[in-house]
């Protein structure tokens, strides 16, 4: 399972879903509806045309851009309204981090004093789901009728740090995402800072490019959007890098409902059907997930229940590992430690010699100036994992066809060595020692997330079957701070009774917060982590911020294990 | 050998949830303070009272120091010594106790910004620890025959400081006349320094000899007479220029500034032709000097960008006025128009360029993993450099690629974020 755009919007607070059916909505409110639009746009049918005719050609799927849009003394008069009025929280899951409103569920339930410090707003609102703009809108982006009754806004602030990752929008009766920027309208907002909404063409549906080909940024007053195509219209918010705030409004044109000019029977089913078709996760689509994580098997006979860690094995193990972890009494310790918490952290785990040829190394691959950004810039040994809607980092599964280990630069050839260590006889022996756990099958790579890029969505392990996974950190740089610049390491457990989304750790109640976090793993050098996963734990690595000192750098191997019962024979 | 075989992360947590006791407050004391260990130099007789002192001071001088418990654990120390004391103490006490009274002095005047709460344990002020630190110097002096170069060298700190504590504590409006009068104590301790320089000579010893912190006194020194700069600015930007005759001290702060610039950069350079000379000779053979090398080469390279600092000032002064990036509506009609910006003539063009080169080609050499700062100031220098070529030349982008690696390297030491100014200098 991978975390889908539903959580975004589930938690989105929304300003006014479903909120004007008592409201006038298609007649009367017309007059002066053309005024709150900047001056002929609703009456210019030449650039009415002119766009019609843009966004037809547009790609990677269809998309438009109107700016102005809102009569400037009305949106300044919104602006200084959400700024004065109404107050943002910070929510932060696997796919984003944003400040939302929090005190502003439902604009139809507010008083008429709160109402009417909000007038702009709703003025605003009505302008943007009048009939005169909806259908402007519906001919322009030739999207087919859109609803007038079903209202879906909400209001985000997105400041240094904020994002939020690929998805495609696609949840029930959505025809039209849109964005409406309310930046600083006195000082234009720079492409450099961030931002922007970037658009992805695809491989086949429902499977993302990894780069994305459109890249729109902020404007004072200019509203982006595009027709939400199940499978296609796949996006993302680059992470704003500057300690500037982007203010937006953001929201859908819902099909039309029953009752409504447009409503067609079994419309919105049919599109339902349509976007849950993708989540069936079907064989062909697994084909493009990247990394494969083929699993090596192992012979068994020297590394189940009974078989010795002999002097052998130290001596082996002692070339990388930091001898201290390999006595008797450091595993009995670590084995015990590991039996109470089904999880482990060893400080120091490669001996200091091997450590500090791995630290130079590594330290200078990340301090190079040139980190591979667009996917062609990724070379063997080197991948990239994808698509973008589960996962983006850089990986290395080993030596690639072409080249042996021998011939792989020294830093890969390094890492290759060390995923090669995590299947060797003597390290499954150890491994055995402290988990008592005889790895059957086993896959290693070794990632680099990269500032700005990379991250992988949550997981969740469905299988009743417990496995070992391990991570070891050989992340060099420092100044990585209390987890605000992400790539972190995060393990969650599922609360199936739970009816908010299970993904949320920031931004809940903090009792929530705490109990649901069972165990992080900062960048860090030279740490290893060790966990039994098991049923209902969800895992992720987060979003590596732009402001990052490096790359997150890690080695982690999952190994299948042999029943209990077969252990013990 | 394995004992129990482990449940799952999942599970386990979910059973210590229901298995863990409702109140916390029974647990172990969180934010314990870490005990310090106190290294004792080999072959150090336990009972040997100062050469425990010695080993604290070690400890200190190696730490952090980023606390100031160590340093009071040294001057009660030093208190009891010379309490119990019957027979003269060595210069090496007196120094410790001068050195921890001085740098006490720092904690106790950034504890706090409310000058009323400015104060030590028994309500002592900044300038108390100060003078106490002058007074156990001069004492030390008086008492001692051996390696009194070493007090030398920290009553010229102490009295350093006690300069910048003044003109520090001074209102802004007399500030000025405060410079003046107390130049006498300024040219005290520079001579102080000299002395200690005199003692060093005699005794066969070297710069190389003492830690960055020991000869601090010619940065301590810098960072005084720049600041002269400015209030010599503000006073001529004050004064009535026709009446300026009346002020015979007029200029002379600025003067000072150029005297104590070479005086500093003197030192420096010396510093680096010992080093020189004694690597031929095998004299370092721990290498315990990089730090006090490293130093130096920072000091000179800091002493070309104060000679560059005018010709800067003067373009950044061009720069400002045709652009305010975050105060101007329309920007970006004025962004890309810097050319005429730079007033600078072609040949104090080329001064700057070299001058900037110098100071970057010295600062260079004194980058270090284990002070990160440097990083910063030679990407600081090299942005300076990148200013004085053309917008978007070769070489200006050369040059911000250098400074954008060293502000990377800064930042991945844990020193600094600097990734809206990687930013501005990639665009």
């Amino acid at each position: 399972m991978t975390a889908d755009s539903k959580r975004l919007i589930d938690n989105n607070s929304v300003v006014g879903e479903e909120a004007t059916k008592k409201q006038k909505t298609e007649s009367s409110s017309e007059i002066g509806i053309a005024g709150s639009f900047s001056e002929n746009l609703l009456t210019d049918e030449q650039a009415k045309g002119a766009l019609k005719v843009s966004i037809e050609t547009s790609g990677p799927y269809k998309h438009g851009v109107i700016k102005p849009l809102i009569n400037d003394e009305l949106l300044r008069k919104v602006r200084t309204e959400i700024l004065n009025e109404l107050h943002f929280t910070r929510k932060e899951t696997d796919i984003y981090k944003v400040n939302q409103t929090g005190d502003l569920a439902n604009l139809s339930g507010l008083d008429e004093e709160e109402l009417s410090k909000l007038a702009s707003l709703a003025k605003l609102r009505e302008a943007l789901y009048s009939k005169e703009f909806r259908e402007y809108l519906s001919y322009v982006a030739q999207s087919g009728p859109l609803s007038g009754v079903k209202q879906d806004m909400s209001i985000n602030l997105y400041d240094k740090g904020c994002h939020l990752l690929n998805h495609d929008d696609v949840i029930g009766s959505r025809r039209i995402s849109y964005i409406l920027y309310l930046t600083d309208p006195d000082k234009a907002w720079k492409a450099k800072w961030g931002g922007a909404l970037r658009l992805y063409p695809t491989v086949v549906p429902n499977i993302p490019e990894a780069d994305w080909s459109v890249s729109l940024p902020p404007a004072w007053n200019q509203l982006s959007f595009f027709t939400v195509q199940p499978g296609l219209s796949f996006h993302d918010v680059e992470e704003v890098s500057f300690d500037k705030p982007r203010l937006s409004i953001s929201g859908w044109f819902h099909i039309p409902q029953k009752g409504e000019e447009g409503f067609v029977e079994g419309e919105q089913e049919e599109t339902e059907a349509r976007s849950s078709l993708r989540q069936l996760q079907s064989r062909e689509l697994l084909d493009y997930d990247f990394p494969k994580r083929d699993f090596m098997s192992y012979d068994l006979e020297n590394t189940s229940a009974g078989s010795d860690f002999t002097d052998e094995d130290r001596k082996y193990l002692s070339k990388f590992l930091n001898p201290k972890h390999l006595t008797n009494e450091a595993i009995a310790e670590l084995s015990e430690n590991f039996g109470d918490n089904s999880m482990l952290s060893i400080e120091g785990f490669l001996n200091p010699e091997y450590s500090e040829i791995a630290k130079g190394l590594i330290d200078g691959e990340d301090l190079s100036p040139n980190m591979p950004k667009h996917s062609s810039e990724v070379t063997e040994p080197w991948k990239l994992a994808r698509p973008p809607h589960k996962q983006r980092y850089l990986y290395l599964d080993g030596p690639d066809s072409e080249h042996s280990v021998d011939k792989l630069p020294k830093t890969e050839k390094l890492l290759v060595e060390l995923g090669q260590l995590f299947h060797h006889v003597s390290f499954r022996k150890w491994l055995y020692c402290i988990s008592t756990f005889t790895p059957t099958e086993g896959s290693c790579i070794a990632r680099r997330f990269r500032p700005g890029y990379d991250f992988t969505l949550a997981t969740s392990h469905d299988s009743e079957e417990q496995v070992l996974e391990a991570t070891l950190s050989l992340t060099p740089s420092e100044g990585w701070g209390d987890g605000e610049l992400g790539g972190y390491d995060l393990c969650m457990a599922v609360d199936e009774e739970d009816e908010d989304d299970p993904a949320v750790y920031k931004g809940g109640s903090k009792e929530k917060d705490e109990d649901s976090v069972l165990f992080t793993n900062q960048p860090s050098w030279n740490v290893f982590h060790l966990i039994v996963r098991d049923k209902g734990l969800l895992r992720f690595v987060k979003y590596v911020s732009k402001s990052a000192p490096g790359s997150r750098w890690d080695l982690t191997a999952e190994w299948k294990v042999a029943p209990e019962d077969e252990d013990e024979e | 050998m394995p004992s129990k075989r482990p449940q799952g992360l999942n599970k386990a947590a979910k059973n210590k949830k229901q298995k863990v006791a409702p109140n916390e407050n029974n647990g172990p004391e969180k934010d314990q303070t870490p005990d310090f260990t106190i290294a004792l130099e080999d072959e150090v007789d336990p009972d040997d009272e100062l050469a425990q002192l010695y080993g604290l001071y070690e400890t200190y001088r190696e730490s952090s120091k980023d606390s100031p418990k160590l340093l009071y654990g040294l001057v009660h120390e030093c208190d009891r010594l010379l309490r119990n004391s019957t027979e003269k103490l060595p210069s090496r006490f007196h120094n410790i106790y001068a050195i921890s009274l001085l740098d006490l002095a720092k904690f106790v005047e950034t504890e706090d910004d409310q000058p009323k709460k400015k104060s030590g344990n028994n309500g002592e002020s900044c300038a108390d620890f100060i003078l106490a630190a002058i007074e156990r110097a001069s004492i030390g002096i008086e008492e001692s025959s051996d390696s009194i170069a070493d007090l030398y060298f920290t009553l010229s700190r102490a009295k350093l400081a006690l300069v910048d504590e003044k003109l520090k504590n001074s209102p802004s409006e007399s500030r000025y006349d405060e410079a003046i009068n107390i130049l006498p104590e300024l040219k005290e301790a520079v001579s102080d320094f000299e002395t200690a320089e005199k003692f060093l000579l005699e005794s066969g010893k070297s710069f190389l000899d003492f830690s960055k912190d020991q000869l601090g006194a010619v940065e301590d020194l810098l960072q005084i007479v720049d600041g002269f700069i400015a209030l010599e600015d503000e006073n001529e930007a004050e004064s009535d220029p026709a009446a300026s005759t009346e002020n015979i001290e007029r200029g002379r702060l600025r003067s000072l500034n150029d005297k104590y610039l070479e005086w500093s950069k003197d030192r420096y350079q010396r510093i680096l032709e010992t080093s020189v000379e004694s690597k031929g000779k095998n004299k370092d053979p721990n290498g315990s000097s990089v730090s006090v090398v490293l130093w130096a080469n920072r000091g000179m390279g800091q002493y070309y960008l104060a000679l560059a600092a005018p010709l800067l000032a003067k373009l950044d002064d061009g720069a400002d006025e045709d652009e305010d990036e975050d105060d101007s509506e329309d920007e970006d009609e004025d962004e890309d128009d810097n050319d005429e910006s730079i007033a600078l003539s072609p040949e104090e063009l080329q001064s700057a360029k070299d001058l900037v080169q110098k100071a970057v080609d010295y600062l260079f050499k004194a980058e270090s993993d284990d002070d990160p700062e440097t990083y910063t100031v030679v990407a600081e220098a090299l942005i300076s450099l990148a200013n004085l070529f053309e917008v978007e030349s070769d070489d200006q982008r050369r040059l911000y690629s250098q400074a954008v690696l060293r502000l990377r390297k800064a930042q991945r030491l844990g020193f600094g974020s600097y990734q809206e100014l990687i930013a501005d200098l990639e665009d």
